[in-house]
């Protein structure tokens, strides 16, 4: 019955701690009182059981002083016997004596009783007499008188004060032990709740420490209950895993399959601008190709995602030239750029410092940032590298001009496929700079757009040794 | 006030027909017609009157009615219940009293600090002793040119030694009419089996009982009477104080010690007027102006070192005595041995 | 310029065979790698462009082969994938640059022009005309001994003229040679970089001069 109980009290809006706690807080209220009720009822009979053997005991020493005097009987009451009786717990004390079907002494009006019992088991019972609870011993006992047997029908009784002023100190101390008992048991409840519920919370924290990408499995050194938990939690990270795996691989043969024929389509497109004569066709010509160039992009942003995606969740540390690598790629666009008439320049304070990351996505960062330079750079400008290493931090800024300004939040420039006011003319797909945040993060690196309002458009790319 | 008292002889009467025998009856406060604390005491007037002056100065308001009475009129009046009306019953046979609380007929006395009082002086709030009271033996100075004697054993060898010169001069309480005396004798069955040879070479010369401790006193300092047994102690040494043929003895081998209760009996109409006069009566001052008359305080300490003394529990073993089998059998013992 | 064509997409290969015998080059192509070592075994070229993917191998595999063989024909790699996730460098390899398709053509002409330039630097290409020398390494021009620096698509449009000295470039002509098809492109924005190159030669006895309706040609004075 407790248990349905317990389970009724499951309320649905608390957490597992607090139905926790409740319940074990009211298991032991329960607790608490039922031993205060049991012990009070063992206090009671224990009482009630020593009263009934100082009755009894008083019916023996009585039993002793009665004696014969010309064929009668009587009864030479023992002090000491009523003294102790009341010693005690100054109760009131009550008898009555009958030899035979006639009153000997006593009290007359004392209330009857059913049953008398016998000196080794006196029956005892629980009466009013003068408007007071007294508990009485009832025994029957035979006596000879000149050889004829006779019948002594004695009872005593004696107040309950004996019971009730031990009584209410027994309850006082118990109450004070059951309060005790309770105010420690909650500490404990609490204490207890907490640490078993503790491998929960060490399990949410790790997870709540992961970032957005962390694609590891669950550590699984957790107590048995938690297992099944972390194991469909792994099992779902590595659905995961493989979902992006397959993902990835789809993306990529889709680019592939895409580009292919995008290449074939912009080659063909191009030589037939080159042949082309009319204006009209010229523009014709020129659209498609535009069109090319932006599902191109397009799709390599996309597939860019996909890498990074996966990548992030199993990064390929590498130690390598930070300066060395800002050259290559730079001359890797120096040809585009040099399209434009625009300048590279660099500005290192370090010859060669070495970074230990992940090197391909570091440099996907890096060339997203340069190429975005190049394409917002307006013609026969300079875009300037700058490199610094101090207390620890690698700093990398691309400093270009941009045409117009910017009217734009720095939050909205990191959104996916956001196209700034001044990109009417550029093909670009707006996965840029979303990307590039994404990466850096993943890097443990901080991505900051310095300015963007002016002419001038400068980041800053941070990792930390 | 005395005055008043004129017209309460014609209480007196109607009194009569209720069966109480009033030995005197005093009042004292503001004129009222009717008093607010009527007491039905055993302890004499002059004795308590300071203290209820005392009182009356304080609480200007109560009109107290003292009635003396004997304790085992006292006892009868109170058990044929229905038309008294007492506010305070005061008796030195602690016996009596017991049995009245025991058998529902008195009132839970209240604003009674317990540390103010011994432990041994209360029973279950509903008796409480306001004085103690060795009970001694007086002897007549005069007529005593033998070694005094200190304990019973000496007192019954002297006695056995010259029983010419103790014969019909030794006095002592009658048991049957004194519920105080009764009670001095049921202890001294209690304490030591001297008391029935005692009781024996008594009634061997012809001892004389009385109702009282002030007739046995008298008896003494006029010298009709030798020895004195079983008096009550404090008068004793009032009078012996004036009367200066009165030796009190404290018995060397025990020296019985009673307590002087007070009990709210169950009828009582002005239970808060009972209640107040017993606070005072406990008090200091209350305590001090009983002592000025020659009565132990009831936290007197020094009284237990004057003998062996014995204090008379006040406990349920107190209705043993009072039994109808166990009193007729030891009153016949007693009987017998004085009324040879 | 001699170049060779590693490509097995069919259309792709034959459209830039095309766009190099629209620049005057030669072109060879080769669907796969057994007939590309086969061509390169008989023939010099003055650049390769070699594509990754390819049926019978990777393209890698015949980069390292190639320089192993100490051949050190420059090559351009044609990758598909954006991202290279080898491990090893492509420029590590030995080739020389690459570059992602599908790319423009003029992107791919500028990394060969580039490539070439580099790997010539023992002599110093120059282009002459009348007392103007031209060097293309340094964009540099110089007249009678005063050298001026030139932005890079002053260079460009100086080069197309040097190299074909008195023959006529219509704007689309020129336009094509020096701007990405994507981008937009004026019509006076020509005319801005004829101006500053004839403010460039002014003091020669070289002028770029208009005709009217058809073009451009670079001739001298008189």
């Amino acid at each position: 019955m407790v248990i349905n109980l317990l389970q009724k009290i499951n309320f649905p809006n608390l957490s597992i701690k607090q139905r926790l706690v409740l319940q074990l807080v009211i298991v032991s209220i329960l607790i608490a009182f039922s031993l205060f009720f049991l012990i009070k009822n063992i206090t009671n009979q224990v009482m009630t059981t020593t009263q009934d053997r100082l009755l009894t005991a008083s019916l023996n020493s009585i039993i002793d002083k009665f004696y014969t005097s010309n064929k009668d009987i009587s009864l030479d009451l023992p002090y000491d016997t009523f003294s102790l009786l009341g010693a005690i717990s100054e109760d009131k004390l009550f008898y009555k004596i009958n030899y035979n079907d006639k009153f000997l002494t006593g009290y007359q009006k004392f209330p009857m009783v059913l049953k008398y019992g016998n000196l080794r088991k006196p029956i005892f019972y629980n009466l009013i007499f003068e408007n007071e609870k007294i508990r009485v011993a009832a025994i029957k006992h035979s006596i000879y008188v000149n050889g004829k047997k006779n019948l002594l029908f004695i009872k005593i009784g004696q107040t309950l004060n004996f019971q009730s002023s031990i009584s209410s100190q027994i309850t006082n101390n118990l109450l004070l032990i059951i309060l005790i008992f309770l105010v420690l048991s909650i500490i404990l409840v609490l204490l207890a709740t907490r640490i078993s519920l503790q491998p929960i919370t060490l399990l949410a924290n790790d997870l709540n420490k992961r970032k957005p990408n962390d694609l590891t499995l669950v550590k699984n050194n957790v107590p048995i209950e938690l297992a099944p938990l972390v194991l469909s939690l792994n099992s779902f990270v590595k659905k995961f895993r493989g979902v992006l795996r397959t993902t990835e691989t789809f993306v990529a043969e889709a680019a592939h399959h895409i580009r292919t024929p995008l290449s074939i389509v912009k080659s063909e497109s191009e030589i037939a601008f080159l042949k082309s004569k009319t204006k009209s066709n010229r523009e014709h010509l020129r659209n498609i190709i535009r069109s090319i160039d932006e599902t191109n992009r397009y799709t390599t942003q996309l597939l860019d995602n996909a890498m990074v995606l996966y990548r992030l969740e199993k990064l390929e540390k590498q130690n390598f030239s930070i300066t060395k690598s800002l050259v290559h790629l730079i001359n890797v666009f120096k040809p585009a750029a040099d399209l434009k008439d625009i300048n590279f320049s660099t500005t290192f304070n370090f010859k060669s410092k070495f970074i230990v990351t992940d090197k391909l996505l570091f440099e996907t960062a890096i060339r997203n940032l340069i190429d975005n330079s190049i394409k917002y750079a307006p013609i026969e400008t300079n875009i300037n590298l700058d490199y610094k290493f101090f207390n620890n931090v690698h700093e990398i800024k691309i400093k270009n001009q941009i045409n117009k300004k910017l009217n734009t939040s720095k939050s909205a420039l990191f959104k996916r496929f956001y196209r700034g006011q001044n990109s009417k003319n550029i093909i670009g797909s707006g996965l840029g700079l979303s990307l590039v945040n994404e990466i850096i993060l993943g890097l443990n690196g901080q991505f900051k757009i310095l300015k963007y309002k002016e002419k001038e458009f400068c980041i800053s790319v941070q990792f930390f040794c | 006030m005395y005055f008043s008292s004129i017209f309460l002889l014609i209480f007196l009467i109607t009194f009569k027909a209720h069966s109480l025998v009033i030995e005197t009856i005093n009042e004292y406060g503001p004129k009222k017609n009717y008093p607010d604390l009527n007491i039905l005491s055993s302890t004499d007037v002059d004795v308590f009157e300071p203290l209820i002056k005392l009182f009356v100065k304080d609480n200007k308001q109560i009109r107290i009615r003292y009635v003396t009475a004997s304790t085992s009129d006292i006892y009868k009046e109170i058990t044929n219940s229905n038309k008294s009306n007492f506010d305070l019953v005061i008796s030195s046979a602690m016996d009596l009293q017991m049995k009245l609380a025991n058998d529902g007929f008195a009132l839970d006395i209240e604003n009674i600090e317990k540390s103010a009082i011994p432990e041994w002086s209360m029973w279950r709030k509903q008796i409480v002793g306001f004085s103690i009271e060795p009970i001694v033996t007086v002897i007549s100075k005069a007529d005593f040119n033998i070694k005094i004697p200190k304990t019973r054993r000496d007192l019954i060898s002297i006695l056995r030694n010259n029983p010419n010169k103790f014969y019909k001069k030794i006095i002592t309480y009658d048991i049957n009419k004194s519920g105080a005396g009764f009670l001095f004798a049921s202890q001294d069955e209690r304490q030591s089996e001297s008391f029935w040879r005692l009781a024996e070479v008594m009634g061997s010369l012809k001892t004389k009982v009385v109702c009282c401790s002030s007739k046995m006193l008298d008896a003494v300092n006029s010298r009709e009477s030798y020895i004195a047994y079983n008096i009550i102690g404090s008068y004793a040494e009032q009078r012996a104080r004036k009367q200066k043929n009165l030796i009190v003895v404290y018995p060397y081998d025990y020296t019985l010690l009673l307590l002087r209760s007070a009990i709210i009996p169950k009828n009582s109409k002005n239970k808060a007027n009972a209640n107040i006069f017993l606070k005072f009566l406990l008090s200091k001052p209350g305590q001090k102006i009983l002592e000025k008359k020659g009565m132990l305080s009831i936290k007197n300490k020094k009284i237990f070192k004057k003998g062996n003394i014995k204090l008379i529990r006040l406990d349920t073993g107190l209705l043993v005595y009072l039994d109808k089998l166990k009193r007729k059998r030891f009153l016949s013992e007693w009987n017998e041995a004085l009324f040879q | 310029m001699k170049t060779l064509i590693i490509e097995d997409t069919k259309k792709l290969a034959d459209t830039l065979q095309k766009f190099f015998s629209m620049n005057g080059n030669n072109a060879d192509i080769s669907y796969n790698l057994e007939d590309a070592y086969h061509y390169v075994e008989i023939t010099h070229y003055d650049i390769i462009l070699l594509d990754i993917m390819l049926p019978d191998g990777d393209g890698r595999d015949f980069l390292q082969k190639l320089r192993k063989k100490n051949n050190l024909t420059p090559i351009i790699v044609m990758t598909a994938k954006f991202e290279i996730s080898d491990k090893v460098d492509i420029l590590d390899l030995g080739a020389d640059d690459y570059i992602i398709k599908p790319f423009e053509f003029i992107e791919l002409e500028a990394r060969c022009r580039a490539v070439l330039r580099r790997k010539n630097n023992n002599h110093q290409h120059t282009l002459a005309f009348g007392n103007v020398n031209l060097f293309p390494q340094t964009a540099t021009i110089e007249i009678n001994g005063h050298a001026q620096s030139l932005r890079n698509r002053e260079l460009r449009l100086l080069e197309i003229f040097f190299n074909s000295p008195n023959i006529i470039f219509s704007k689309n002509q020129i336009t094509d040679r020096i701007f990405s098809i994507s981008d937009i492109v004026s019509e006076n924005t020509i005319e801005v970089y004829v101006a500053r190159i004839r403010k460039k030669i002014e003091k020669s006895n070289v002028i770029l001069e208009t005709m009217r309706g058809i073009g451009y040609k670079l001739t001298t004075k008189n």
